[in-house]
């Protein structure tokens, strides 16, 4: 599921190890490298596009920061990074209380799927995003992101556990929790 | 729904992507946002210093671990013969296979015999000594009879390699015969025939062949110290 291949490992690396150096062009090419996973993981976190939009904006903006005045040690890699910075800006908006329009909402329809896929792809697509769509907002907000994290952006344990500050075997019981939580939600609209 | 096909469901919602143009005008934005703040470009030094480091971060922990693997094998393939090891021992199997292996790599066929002897000969010793082992020699009766048998292998390995002595007689323009067979006496070439006779190796032959059976003779009367000091006269008698 999230095996990562010594290619992406070595880029990963060098990304990070560049930008301990704060280098500059290395953070753009985080940003073409990250920024799909990061509006995924915000927009299935604050259900709307616009916002989704606003806040990856934010996230990386306060990575860059966070990358100019620290040294990165306590940050084992720069997914890892990002996703908590993205967490941390997430509970920001919420504290905020703007208005949270789930991703049930009728009239915020998503529209954001690649125009590169083929049209069975998309019909696939559209329908797994219609049921999800309706039943991922009933979810805890713990299982979304585990979800989210693990089955979608395919993040291993090891990075969701750094991510999250829990134990692999909390995550492990967690995405198990939440795959049946999920089931359970979505299997009577099948039916 | 199997969890299977859930996941497979939600593996499917990474198709979902920010819009393209959102994507472009936000990387101007990030890249206009983060130009001025100062920071030095890297060197070339650093450059390289960073793809070293990732280069080794990359590598799985299966290949370091496969090398290291490659690496033991081929050490002790190449000095396991090194090793001090008795017969009796366990491993002794490792010393054999690496000495294998180094007279498989060598190619002259006279220093390959003379490396096979040298095996050989070591072999038969060893096994003298360990036999020589009294509390070894009286408790462990299958391994004993073993060596018995691998020390008779190693004699006869030893005889074979020998070189062979030829008992019939040879004439030849320097025989000191005449072509009636009648021996003629010629002090100049008896004297170069002195000097290059090969006489001398034969007899060394036949003394290291007479020494190898009376160490195999000592050995089946249990005498394993002595069959260990014949053995040492047969190395130099060889050499």
């Amino acid at each position: 599921m999230s095996y990562i291949s010594p290619v992406q490992k070595f880029k990963e690396h060098s990304l990070f190890s560049r930008l301990k150096k704060k280098d500059k062009d290395a953070f753009v090419q985080a940003y073409d490298l990250y920024v799909d996973d990061i509006h995924r993981f915000v927009y299935f976190k604050v259900g709307n596009q616009e916002e989704a939009n606003d806040l990856t904006s934010i996230i990386f903006l306060k990575t860059w920061d966070y990358i100019k005045s620290n040294s990165l040690k306590d940050s084992k890699t720069l997914r890892a990074l990002l996703y908590k910075i993205a967490r941390t800006t997430i509970v920001d908006y919420y504290r905020q209380s703007k208005p949270h329009i789930s991703l049930d909402n009728e009239e915020k329809k998503i529209d954001v799927i690649d125009e590169n896929q083929d049209v069975m792809s998309q019909i696939s697509v559209n329908s797994d995003l219609e049921l999800i769509r309706k039943k991922l907002p009933e979810l805890k907000i713990e299982y979304r992101e585990v979800l989210i994290m693990r089955f979608v952006n395919e993040l291993s344990l090891e990075e969701i556990s750094e991510i999250t500050g829990k134990t692999k075997g909390n995550i492990r019981v967690l995405i198990f929790r939440a795959l049946k939580a999920l089931r359970e939600l979505i299997e009577p609209a099948i039916n | 729904m199997t969890e299977k096909e859930l996941v497979a469901k939600l593996n499917n919602l990474k198709n979902i992507k920010p819009d393209s143009q959102w994507k472009t005008s936000q990387r101007g934005i990030l890249l206009s946002q983060i130009e001025n703040t100062g920071v030095a470009d890297l060197s070339a030094w650093q450059n390289f210093w960073i793809i070293i480091k990732s280069v080794f971060s990359a590598v799985p922990q299966t290949a370091y671990f496969s090398f290291a693997i490659i690496l033991f094998l081929t050490g002790g393939l190449w000095y396991g013969r090194n090793l001090p090891l008795n017969p009796n021992s366990s491993l002794y199997i490792a010393k054999s296979i690496s000495e294998k292996t180094h007279l498989n790599l060598i190619f002259n066929e006279s220093e390959k015999t003379q490396l096979a002897m040298q095996y050989a000969q070591e072999h038969a010793q060893e096994i003298a000594t360990t036999m020589a082992n009294p509390k070894f020699n009286q408790t462990d009766t299958s391994t004993v009879n073993k060596l018995n048998a691998s020390f008779k292998e190693e004699i006869g390995k030893l005889k074979n390699s020998l070189p062979k002595t030829d008992d019939s007689i040879v004439v030849s323009a320097d025989s000191g015969k005449d072509a009636n067979g009648l021996s003629v006496y010629d002090p100049t070439t008896e004297a170069v025939r002195q000097e290059t006779s090969t006489v001398e190796p034969v007899v060394e032959t036949k003394n290291a062949n007479q020494i190898l059976d009376e160490a195999q003779k000592l050995f089946d009367e249990k005498d394993y110290q002595g069959a260990v000091n014949k053995l040492e006269e047969a190395k130099s008698a060889i050499q």
